[in-house]
């Protein structure tokens, strides 16, 4: 088993122990594109349907911009900018799912949501060589494999990683600097 | 060793109130060295470092206690006189409290704290060593010298002297069992058994006051002794009026045998009481302005007949300390008072109060809320009536939510001396080690404002200060060579003005050389000739400000890095003030800094751009226009408009946040600047009005965005941005730079 592994075990035993058995993870699943993707429940604050969102200026790409959560200003991020997918509408199906990563809470948009689930620690796989071709495999924690479908376990805290959004967002800005030149 | 085996709400009271023992100790250890004849300065001290040690102990922090130990004798040590302050025990002393802070600094963070160098306990050891021998002498001086206000020392023969402790004891005792049987008095139906206990008692205690030669004392006892005589004969308006006044005696008398322990005799006018006890007693009528009220107790007794002439919480204030002051020494007065003052205020955690003021944001907005919809009953309802009251209730509700925002903002203020106290020290420390000698004159102590601005304040007025003490004034003898006092002399000030508060530091030193600062600017690259050329004075001096700028030719330790300007104008502009400096040649500098009192809350304009609204907040707002055609044009690609006399660069909000605005210019331009005389045109297409906005902070991912300091919620729940008119206006300045070079 991977390290990567072994610390998401760690991270949600503290706290799920008492609930569920140790050989469990509880996970919220939800599709963006073709695939489906899940996270641990324990890091997810809220799941919220689409809002108005307020684009900022001058901020990373994949910032979709900024929503008001009941007082408090939190960004949005739009999976599918973050993952370099093909663009679409938001629809009637698209959520906002708020967690808590590192200590900040904000907000990241999916095309749907599909369920709550249990699944045994023992089916999550360590990332293969053969990931999906759409994300890069250093943001994947494991691959849950079901019965029918295969999950990708999300590593949030790499996937919004300050530095690495940053790091985007100053490529597009260098960018922009030559264009102007 | 970790902090495991101490509680933790215990510790944490430990760290607060040793770091406030410790923030004040550095103030009075700077003073000190001024007044180091000063006894109540050096007793203050004393207690402060001797409270830490105890606290320190109890929590067993051994490397702590160790320190404030060895502080605490040398403390000691002048205080009874033996040694002297001298620099190097200065020095000694402020660096120990310097260690003391950092330990308690590592404790805050949750690690052990670090013992203290060897090398400063030996320091410290040093000074207890000094000078041991007249140690005696002085000390029996001083506790002879040491007489308490209202008291007058008594002197006793020897015989007496051995005498004393047992006598004041025996006193104590019977006073004990008069007081009882007294009080048993007033339930007991007057029975002859304890009127003659009482008569026993009090004539033996007539005949052991003999013993202290004292008239006025006899004369108390006695009129005890004359209330026990005639207890079984009064009637129960005597009693009324006597009974009380015994206890009240009684009492009176406790207080006296605690004095007499320690060779004192209190003043206490008791006068009136033992003659209207006596009358009262001797079934006289006292006349009814005399008689006290029924079920009076004994501080209203003692009030009454003019023992004490304070009210009463005051008196036993005052009681307390005065009898405590005795034998357990001044440190314990100072507890008690110091509990009673302490029960006027109450520590809140700061997340509360942070909950609170977030809570009346809500509210704010609430009430914005109300109030368009307000507005919108007014233009679609008909009905008068109900105008008039969604009004009427609109307003009220205005009017509460103000006076709220502004309790709650109060409960928020500090005043500036929490930083000023810090101060004396800074210069203090840098004037030793730059040989010269300054005055730091500091005013308006008592301003209060925001705490989130006092913390965004501290670090720049360092640096200002330091600036001004390490360039600003001069050497003694260059002073003296230009005709000035030796003595350098900085000011620092604050007051408030509207809603903002006004910091000015001034020094009397040599001033900002212009050409200095213009040679240097262009050294770096900062500014072109045509453009010095072109600069006003104070234009130039301000480039002080400018990033990477620094004029002194020796970089010091303590300033002179070439960002300490810079850094102080972005820190305060990010709190939403302005800073400037006026300066004279050899007259000196004045740095000024203004600054809004509070930054959660602002008024701004809210106004349109595309499909989005935006705040600009209203100081930086100078006025709005609407450019004609013919007013505008572009240099170099920089589209500008003519106003007045003046070009005024323009952004065009639509173009700059990557809106289509179908190639047409916005009409309304809201020309917006900050303290520097810059100012641009920014072009939005609609003013929306004005508004009191709550300001949220970004998240971090957004601090690379050159436009936007924050956000704010709309009445409608959605976000609105509030602009960064500074970074704005730095954008366009650097934008016409880069032209300018290509």
């Amino acid at each position: 088993m991977s390290q990567v592994n072994n610390e998401s075990q760690a991270k949600t035993s503290d706290i799920a122990d008492n609930m569920t058995d140790e050989s469990q993870l509880q996970l919220v699943s939800f599709g963006v594109g073709s695939e489906e993707f899940a996270v641990n429940i324990l890091q997810v604050q809220e799941i919220n349907r689409m809002m108005t969102i307020t684009k900022v200026p001058e901020s990373p790409d994949c910032v979709e911009g900024v929503i008001n959560l009941r007082g408090r200003i939190i960004p949005v991020v739009d999976l599918r900018k973050r993952f370099d997918m093909e663009l679409t509408e938001h629809v009637e199906s698209s959520r906002i799912i708020v967690v808590e990563v590192d200590g900040r809470v904000l907000g990241f948009i999916v095309d749907c949501v599909h369920e709550v689930l249990r699944i045994d620690r023992n089916i999550v796989e360590a990332t293969p060589s053969i990931t999906s071709s759409s994300v890069d495999s250093s943001y994947i924690m494991g691959i849950g494999k079901l019965e029918d479908r295969l999950l990708i376990l999300l590593d949030l805290s790499r996937l919004f990683n300050l530095e690495e959004l940053r790091a985007i967002e100053s490529t597009v800005k260098h960018g922009a600097a030559r264009n102007a030149a | 060793m970790s902090l495991d085996h101490i509680n933790a709400e215990i510790l944490l009271d430990f760290i607060t109130e040793s770091g406030e023992l410790i923030d004040q100790l550095d103030q009075d250890l700077v003073r000190l060295e001024s007044e180091a004849q000063n006894l109540d300065l050096l007793n203050q001290i004393f207690r402060g470092i001797h409270t830490i040690k105890g606290s320190a102990s109890f929590l067993s922090l051994d490397n702590l206690t160790k320190l404030a130990h060895v502080a605490e004798d040398a403390l000691n040590l002048l205080r009874k006189g033996q040694i002297v302050v001298t620099s190097q025990t200065m020095d000694a002393l402020l660096e120990s409290a310097d260690v003391l802070r950092s330990q308690i600094d590592e404790l805050r963070d949750g690690n052990m704290c670090s013992p203290a160098s060897d090398a400063l306990i030996e320091k410290l050891k040093k000074i207890t060593t000094q000078q041991p021998d007249q140690a005696e002498q002085t000390e029996t001086q001083n506790t002879e010298e040491q007489v308490e206000e209202g008291e007058t020392p008594l002197e006793f023969s020897a015989s007496k002297k051995d005498l004393l402790p047992f006598m004041v004891e025996d006193f104590k005792e019977s006073l004990q069992q008069i007081q009882e049987l007294v009080q048993q008095s007033a339930s007991s139906d007057h029975t002859g058994n304890i009127a003659s206990q009482l008569v026993d008692l009090t004539e033996g205690l007539v005949r052991s006051v003999d013993f202290y030669n004292i008239d006025q004392i006899t004369n108390e006892v006695r009129s005890l002794e004359n209330f026990a005589h005639k207890l079984t004969d009064l009637d129960d308006h005597c009693f009324g009026q006597s009974q009380p006044r015994c206890l009240a005696m009684i009492s009176q008398l406790f207080k006296r045998a605690e004095a007499l322990g320690r060779e004192r005799m209190l003043s206490i006018p008791t006068k009136n009481l033992i003659d209207r006890l006596n009358r009262s007693c001797n079934g006289e009528e006292l006349p009814s302005e005399q008689c006290i009220p029924t079920s009076a107790n004994i501080d209203q007794v003692l009030f009454f007949d003019g023992v004490v002439n304070q009210t009463v919480g005051t008196a036993k204030d005052s009681d307390t300390s005065s009898g405590a002051r005795g034998n357990t020494g001044a440190a314990k007065a100072e507890k008690s008072t110091g509990s009673n003052v302490a029960e006027q205020t109450i520590r809140v955690d700061v997340s509360r109060l942070e909950a609170l003021l977030n809570l009346v944001g809500e509210l704010v907005l609430q009430k914005n809320r109300v109030h368009s919809l307000t507005r919108r009953v007014k233009s679609e309802s008909a009905d008068q009536g109900l105008c008039e009251e969604a009004t009427q209730i609109a307003s009220d509700l205005d009017r509460v939510t103000t006076d709220l925002q502004i309790s709650v903002m109060k409960t928020r203020m500090q005043s500036m001396s929490k930083l000023f106290s810090r101060y004396p020290r800074v210069i203090r420390d840098l004037a030793k080690a730059t040989s010269k000698s300054i005055n730091l004159q500091m005013e308006g102590g008592d301003t209060e404002v925001d705490k989130t601005v006092l913390e965004g304040l501290a670090d720049p007025l360092v640096h200002i200060l330091r600036n001004s003490a390490d360039h600003g004034v001069e050497t003694p003898q260059d002073r003296l060579a230009k005709g000035k006092q030796a003595d350098g002399n900085i000011l620092i000030r604050a007051c408030h003005e509207g809603d903002h508060v006004l910091i000015e530091i001034k020094d009397d030193g040599k001033g900002l050389d212009a050409k200095r600062i213009g040679a240097k600017a262009m050294e770096k690259g900062l500014v072109t000739q045509e453009e010095l050329e072109a600069m006003s004075e104070q234009a130039i001096q301000r480039l002080v400000f400018a990033p990477g700028f620094s004029t002194a030719e020796q970089v010091s330790d303590l300033s002179g890095r070439g960002v300490g300007m810079d850094v102080v104008n972005s820190n305060i502009a990010k709190l939403g003030g302005f800073v400037d400096v006026f300066s004279e040649v050899d007259k000196g500098t004045t740095v000024s800094i203004k600054i809004p009192l509070t930054v959660a809350i602002m008024h701004a304009m809210i106004v349109g751009v595309a499909d989005e609204t935006y705040a600009v907040p209203l100081p930086n707002l100078l006025e709005i226009v609407r450019p004609e055609e013919t007013e505008l044009s572009t240099i170099q690609g920089q589209p500008v408009m003519r106003l007045r006399d003046r070009v005024l660069p323009l952004v065009d909000l639509n173009q700059r946040f990557g809106k289509a605005n179908n190639g047409k210019l916005a009409p309304f331009a809201l020309v917006v600047g900050t303290a520097d005389e810059n100012s641009v045109g920014l072009l939005v297409n609609e003013l929306i009005g004005q508004q009191e906005v709550v300001i949220k902070p970004l998240d971090d991912l957004f601090d690379g965005s050159n436009a936007v300091s924050g956000a704010t919620v709309r009445e409608d729940g959605g976000v609105s941005l509030i602009l960064d008119v500074a970074a704005l206006v730095k954008s366009v300045e650097i934008n016409n730079d880069s032209r300018r070079a290509a």
